[in-house]
């Protein structure tokens, strides 16, 4: 898919006005501070329905004035074109709509505008909070199939429902047993369908992953190990993830979240949280067979980040037929140049790409390439 | 202040309170109040007094009832060998109108919410186990929303009535009769796969 043009009314620091994209890499030019990743900010909210770096929409409503609102058009790869719009008046009204249909749930924006994104915090993702990473694995599973979202959405909702029963305990005294069964049961059907379908993903996400790391790196070997903590496994992606899905689907990870549930009662009662689940899964990456989030370097713990997303984005087009759009903010900075030319030969070649980078000389371009200047939230289009 | 009449204010303000309303909807239903005649107004608050006074529930299952029990409980030519649980009565007139439930019914009025204070003291399952017991009901049919509070309420159910010889059953979940699955959500789609059946 791709986006033809964007409008910004009020946004951040950018300037009110309609800009028309190229289908296929747009780059952004300009110096530090001058408006690059507020506009790479409208592309990402427009997929998201909200913003990915601040979660507060007043922080993007431009300073002095009363609200803002960022419209997107463009089209399927199929053709079949679909139009975004968000705007926000503070302190909390909020207004989305697709195709000038408004959205009662945010959840109906998901995979609109399939968009995959990688800006300076994503370096994180290999050995920052945990959370990053689940997070990860999360969006690829909710932008390829509406069932799956549907199960992390639930698995929240239960997880809400428990941790409340566990809270109220310091009132009425603990939580028994017995008023935590059913929830029990919930949380164990709700688990093990998210472990499930996060495995089927890394199954897909991996060997991705693996390829374009060696694309990208120098031949370093990146492996993928995803942390069943219901389960209390650590599982390499590959066969041994698929021998724990086969045993999953026929009852042993229900058996084992079970059994840890009960090891973890009095544990849960005391701390008055969930504390088994896979809300505490975890991924872990070896390169060459040492500890990346250890071992790592920053250069190392980046290009495998860039991996681990552009699989993701290979994923999205796969599964859902229609190649998503992408959004790298600054990523050539800590590249060496033959990995950024690898990272344009995988990505820029095959997707819409937002670009932002701060000098020209970054970049090669090649035809029906759009460069914009960007100076003070104006503009201007280059070539 | 609208309309510059605080009785008219207060009147908007206690309509607002009800489910479904809003400002606007509030502000119509008082001005209607305020054009019509005197005698379909006193009509009108009339039958809201007679509702509170003689409405209740009925003792058996909970629906709404002007008699100790409910028109459903009463009736003779009903089954008792099927209860069917629900979460409002408004879902009884649903199921009513499908023509094809010829049992019992049991309201909760609500689901199991540790969020918002609802543990099973405050659901209405009054002696559920004592009545499944004496009455020879041979199935329970749970039929709360397949929510994740719905689906925990109705694991409650049947732990509530383990070690009867009950069967304890949920209602199925799929295809919409006459719907296409062109159109369908995948999550539907996907249960209904699940739940597939011999044809």
């Amino acid at each position: 898919m791709r986006l033809a043009s964007l409008r910004t009314v009020q946004w951040r620091t950018i300037e009110d006005r309609e800009i028309e994209f190229s289908p296929g890499v747009n780059v952004l030019v300009g110096g530090n501070g001058q408006g690059k990743t507020n506009l790479l900010e409208a592309v990402q909210y427009l997929a998201l329905g909200r913003s990915h770096r601040s979660a507060r929409d007043d922080e993007i409503v431009r300073f002095g004035s009363g609200y803002f609102f960022v419209r997107g058009d463009g089209e399927g790869d199929a053709g079949q074109a679909f139009s975004i719009e968000a705007g926000f008046t503070p302190p909390r009204s909020k207004r989305l709509k697709v195709d000038g249909r408004p959205l009662t749930r945010l959840t109906d924006l998901t995979g609109v505008l399939a968009c995959v994104s990688f800006g300076p915090e994503d370096t994180e993702l290999a050995r920052g909070a945990p959370q990053l990473r689940r997070r990860y694995v999360d969006y690829t599973l909710a932008e390829t199939s509406r069932a799956s979202l549907k199960a992390l959405t639930e698995y929240r909702r239960v997880l809400q429902q428990r941790g409340s029963l566990l809270r109220e305990s310091d009132n009425s005294g603990s939580a028994t047993s017995a008023d935590l069964q059913v929830w029990d049961d919930e949380l164990v059907r709700l688990g093990c369908d998210v472990v499930v379908r996060r495995a089927e993903a890394l199954l897909d996400l991996g060997p991705r992953a693996r390829t374009l790391h060696q694309a990208l790196g120098v031949g370093a070997d990146l492996r993928l190990f995803y942390v069943v903590q219901a389960a209390g496994q650590r599982l390499e992606v590959g066969p041994a993830l698929q021998g724990f899905l086969a045993r999953a689907r026929e009852g042993a990870l229900e058996e084992a979240f079970r059994a840890r549930l009960r090891q973890r009662r009095v544990a849960e009662q005391v701390r008055r949280a969930n504390l088994v689940g896979p809300h505490r899964d975890d991924l872990e990456f070896e390169l060459d067979g040492r500890d990346l989030r250890r071992y790592g370097s920053q250069g190392q713990c980046r290009v495998a980040a860039v991996a681990l997303k552009m699989a993701q984005a290979e994923c999205i087009r796969e599964r859902r037929q229609d190649r998503p759009v992408v959004v790298l903010d600054d990523v050539f900075a800590e590249l060496d140049e033959r990995r950024a030319a690898g990272l344009w030969e995988i990505v820029c070649k095959h997707h819409q790409t937002f670009l932002a980078v701060p000098r020209r000389s970054d970049v090669e371009f090649g035809e029906g390439d759009a460069i914009f200047r960007v100076e003070s939230g104006v503009l201007t289009r280059e070539k | 202040m609208i309309f510059g009449s605080p009785l008219l204010t207060r009147l908007v303000s206690l309509f607002k309170q009800m489910p479904g309303v809003g400002e606007k909807s509030a502000q119509r239903m008082a001005l209607y109040v305020l054009r019509s005649e005197r005698s379909a107004i006193e009509e009108l608050a009339r039958t809201l007094n007679d509702v509170k006074e003689h409405v209740g529930l009925c003792e058996v299952c909970a629906n709404v009832s002007e008699a100790p029990q409910c028109v459903i409980c009463s009736d003779a030519r009903r089954s008792d060998e099927t209860v069917c649980v629900v979460e409002q009565p408004q879902d009884i007139y649903m199921l009513e109108r499908t023509g094809a439930f010829r049992g019992r019914y049991l309201v909760l009025h609500g689901v199991l919410s540790p969020m918002d204070g609802v543990g099973p003291e405050e659901l209405r399952f009054g002696n559920l186990r004592q009545r499944i017991e004496q009455g020879g009901t041979r199935e329970v049919i749970v039929a709360t929303n397949p929510t994740v509070e719905g689906e925990a309420t109705a694991l409650y159910v049947s732990q509530l009535l383990q070690g009867l010889s009950v069967r304890v059953t949920r209602l199925a979940r799929g295809l919409p009769v006459g719907g296409s699955i062109e159109f369908l959500d995948e999550a539907t789609l996907g249960r209904a796969l699940e739940g597939r059946q011999d044809v």
